[in-house]
């Protein structure tokens, strides 16, 4: 059954994190920013959902599935496409998806990335457990729901491959391999800030992927995670293409003239305010464009099978310019993860969204 | 000394490697760090010292004596110096015949050696461990291993607890035949209370008694036998050997004994042929009851282990009173307090620490950015809180080594040193203005990459001063330069995993300035240094 989701619907109970002085906090390295998600207390289920990274177990005893198991009757939601990069003799899997898990649950969707390897793998946990590229998120949510073979992780695997140069064919594990040092260092760009419960990522400006989870606690566990293994591929690319950050405080500096009656440590404090506020004011306008944004939900029919009526629901989440998931209980939505599709040109949704706000603004016929 | 040796055409080169070599010198360990891996550290490290070695054979056991080298180095620099020989290298700064015929060469090595102690008994024994690993056993070495371990003057505590590992540095120096011999005649000695015949008293002469620095030999050769475990129990009486027949008397019962380390006991009553093994081991909570005990019992930890037992004495509900004062290990005072608060005994602590390790700062008044941000707090691959420790550490350090100091620390959302800075600045007493800034921090910014040199260099451009800013980081470098996050040209980066690092940093600075000069100093240093390769027991551990 097919539904819509409002943006705005999906990140109720969050704001982003802003500073002292009111400013959004933004944190930069070459062409990515991160925005960093906060939520009242009472939003954050702390103790409802297990760590995902050491209750979760994964087997599977055919290519193209995944089980998911949790010890001891726990709850937990597995993080959005984590893979299973295993030392055994075994094929490595990902998940198209993230998934809610209550003792065990086996999703039929998963795709192989690791060629030719063979063999079923049983019981990978830690830190055999990884996430995929944000990259290639667009194109594994796509696949969803396909449960025939299992080469639906392929292409986008050869996409990551040819997008950061790391010839990985249909191994992922040589995209890891080529670049695991380089993504271990990529960790310390980011501070996790307190109390995060989700994160907005921008590239070159525009808005790429949003990611929120159940919890604080829940987003401390994957934070690591989801820097090094998810966000990674994206400085990686942005190095590959030469691309650096923009000398902004130079910029603001230079253009405003020095007086006699301010002292340079005004100057310069005025200065570095303006920087931040620009910073501040450029992502602003970029989620601002998302507000009047809805997207369709599908119901994720592999992900929902098996579930009790009460357990939180998955949708796959849809539109012209963005595509996601969200797992959701009742109108509660513990996990929502979305990312703009590559081919899509913001400025397009900024158009409709005008023309969106300008209906919405005009009176209603009348005489 | 006469005058130094080396050319001018020789100095940039050597400056170089002595700037390069110094970061790695104060910098690099063997644990693995945020960054790098254990190996990837270690092999930096040994391509460093062989870099600096074939400079010039003194440049390596220069650095080997800084203080703030970390043990790691230490260890590699005389390990390299072992494997060559005596007169191997070429000497291109000092005369040869200084260096070989005027004791500086070994003034240089033993000095190192004591550098080393001062970074614990650990790090000594596992060079002693290495050389077998390498191969390398010669008149240097040898004497060198056999001076510190029976010049000690702890050998009795050492004995009980590093006896495997003194045992596998003896039989590498003596050789398996030649400790064979030796056991036998000890024995035979320790029986009779004469030597068979003239060759076996050179023997113990030649191999024990001219490195037990004129102590007791027949001491000497009973802890020998202990080492070996071929001394029988009835030798070392309570009244001679305080902690051995404390280890003799726990074979049999661990109840009442204090004066053998813990990690001993534990070994002993671990091992299934304890007579008390099923009374006080055999099930997880009889383990705990049984550590408790021994933990309650025992008088030789040291203070700082006993600082790093906090939160398992907790744990294992174990109260013991510990004089904080006594703490020599900063790291094991944060690492408590950030695990169970830092007490006013702790806070203290440190204050008096950090008062012992005054620095001789080449500035009067000082500012000091100090990141406070989560990243700070480390990354599992190395223990949590270190570079936090580091720098906070560091910042206490750099404060008492100042007439006058001012802190502003950045907060825990993000790195923003830039504001921190224009903070600092603004705190400035117009009739003290800072003579040098420092920033500690791990160097990632996030606001975005480079703001820090940005404002840092408009604000020099602007008010025209001369002002040195440092940045301090406390991530370890496994490659000079390429690791250490730098937050931009105009500020000098160093990497440190102590305050004490920060001089030997500084002084590489200053090494740029007159290479010629600096490498003089350290060598009358050297010169002046009061060390001889026969009486180890001036080692101080």
């Amino acid at each position: 059954m097919n539904t819509t989701r409002e943006f705005t619907d999906l990140l109720k109970g969050t704001r982003p994190i802003k500073d002292s002085d009111g400013n959004i906090v933004v944190q930069t390295i070459m062409n990515m920013q991160i925005v960093g998600l906060t939520a009242d207390d009472e939003y954050s289920l702390d103790s409802r959902f297990a760590n995902p990274l050491t209750v979760l177990k994964a087997s599977n005893r055919s290519y193209g599935e995944v089980t998911l198991s949790t010890t001891g009757g726990k709850e937990t939601i597995a993080p959005p496409q984590m893979a299973m990069m295993t030392k055994q003799r075994a094929q490595n899997h990902t998940m198209m998806k993230a998934g809610y898990v209550k003792n065990s649950k086996t999703f039929n969707d998963a795709g192989c990335v690791e060629g030719s390897q063979g063999g079923h793998f049983t019981n990978v946990t830690g830190s055999e457990l990884r996430f995929v590229p944000v990259t290639m998120r667009e194109m594994l949510l796509n696949a969803v729901g396909q449960t025939n073979g299992h080469g639906n992780a392929y292409p986008a695997v050869t996409k990551l491959g040819e997008d950061t140069r790391s010839d990985a064919g249909t191994y992922l594990d040589r995209y890891f391999s080529k670049y695991d040092k380089k993504l271990e260092e990529f960790i310390a760009h980011f501070e996790r800030p307190e109390k995060l419960i989700g994160v907005i990522v921008l590239i070159d400006g525009e808005i790429v992927a949003i990611d929120k989870y159940p919890s604080f606690s829940y987003a401390e566990q994957v934070w690591d995670l989801l820097i090094r293994d998810c966000y990674g591929a994206l400085a990686i690319m942005a190095e590959l293409k030469g691309l650096t950050g923009r000398k902004s405080f130079t910029e603001v500096l230079n253009s405003t003239r020095p007086t006699n009656s301010t002292s340079v440590l005004d100057r310069l404090e005025t200065a570095l305010n303006k920087t931040k506020k620009k910073i501040t004011k450029s992502v602003e306008e970029k989620i601002q464009d998302l507000l009047d944004m809805t997207l369709e939900a599908t119901d994720d029919a592999d992900g929902n099978r098996g579930r009790a009526t009460s357990d939180p629901k998955s949708y796959i989440l849809k539109n012209e310019g963005y595509i996601g998931q969200v797992i959701s209980e009742t109108d509660y939505h513990h996990l929502v993860s979305i990312v703009k599709k590559e081919a899509y040109n913001p400025t397009a949704l900024r158009t409709v969204n005008q023309m969106k706000r300008k209906a919405k603004g005009q009176d209603p016929f009348s005489l | 000394m006469k005058n130094l040796v080396v050319t001018n055409n020789q100095l940039a080169s050597i400056k170089k490697n002595l700037v390069d070599g110094l970061t790695i010198a104060s910098g690099a360990k063997s644990t693995a760090t945020y960054y790098h891996t254990r190996d990837e550290q270690e092999k930096a490290i040994r391509s460093a010292v062989v870099k600096l070695y074939n400079e010039s054979k003194e440049l390596p056991l220069i650095l080997a004596n800084q203080k703030g080298s970390t043990g790691k180095f230490i260890q590699e620099v005389l390990l390299n110096e072992f494997k060559s020989t005596y007169t191997g290298g070429a000497c291109n700064i000092v005369n040869p015949q200084d260096w070989y015929d005027n004791d500086l060469s070994d003034k240089a090595i033993l000095g190192a050696l004591y550098n080393l102690n001062e970074n614990g008994i650990p790090y000594v024994l596992r060079l002693f461990n290495d050389l077998k690993k390498n191969k390398v056993n010669n008149d240097r070495s040898r004497k060198i291993v056999l001076g510190y371990i029976f010049g000690h003057p702890n050998l009795e505590f050492n004995a009980l607890k590093y006896r495997n590992k003194i045992a596998v540095a003896l039989e590498h120096v003596y050789g398996k035949r030649n400790t064979s011999i030796l056991i036998s005649i000890a024995k035979d000695y320790l029986t009779t209370g004469v030597y068979k015949n003239e060759n076996e008293l050179q023997m113990v002469n030649s191999m024990v008694a001219m490195f037990d620095g004129g102590n007791d030999v027949d001491r000497a050769l009973m802890i020998l036998l202990f080492i070996f475990k071929e001394g029988d129990e009835s030798m070392y009486g309570v009244s001679e050997f305080g902690l051995l027949s404390q280890y003799f008397d726990a074979k049999k019962d661990i109840t009442d004994i204090s004066k053998v380390p813990e990690e001993v006991l534990i070994g002993l009553i671990s091992n299934k042929n304890h007579p008390q093994y099923d009374q006080l081991w055999s099930t997880p909570v009889k383990r705990e009851s049984t550590k408790k005990l021994i933990r309650t019992k025992n008088e030789v930890t040291s203070v700082n282990q006993q600082v790093r037992q906090t939160k398992s004495n907790a744990k294992l509900g174990v109260k013991k009173t510990v004089n904080l004062e006594k703490a020599t290990d900063y790291m094991a005072l944060y690492k408590t307090g950030f695990e169970t608060g830092f007490t006013s005994e702790i806070n203290d602590a440190i204050d008096g620490l950090a008062e012992k390790k005054r620095m001789n700062l080449p500035y009067n008044n000082i500012g000091i950015v100090l990141d406070m941000s989560e990243s700070m707090k480390g990354h599992k691959q190395e223990s949590k809180n270190t570079p936090k420790a580091i720098a906070m550490f560091t910042s206490k350090v750099l404060g008492k080594s100042a007439d006058s100091s001012t802190k502003v620390t950045t907060g825990k959302a993000g790195t923003d040193l830039a504001s921190a800075f224009i903070s600092l600045m603004r705190k400035e007493d117009e009739t003290k203005p800072y003579d040098a800034v420092f920033f500690l921090t791990d160097g990632y910014e996030n606001v975005y990459e480079g703001l820090t040199n940005e404002v840092v260099t408009a604000f020099l451009t602007e008010t025209g001063r001369y002002m040195p800013i440092f940045q301090v980081s406390p991530i370890t470098g496994a490659e000079t330069g390429a690791n250490v996050r730098e937050l931009g040209n105009e500020i000098v980066k160093m990497a440190v995993n102590s305050p004490s690092a920060l001089i030997g940093q500084m002084q590489a600075r200053m090494l740029e300035v007159d290479t010629k000069q600096w490498l003089l100093t350290q060598l009358e240093t050297l010169e002046s240094k009061d060390v001889s390769r026969y009486a180890k027991n001036k080692i101080n551990a």
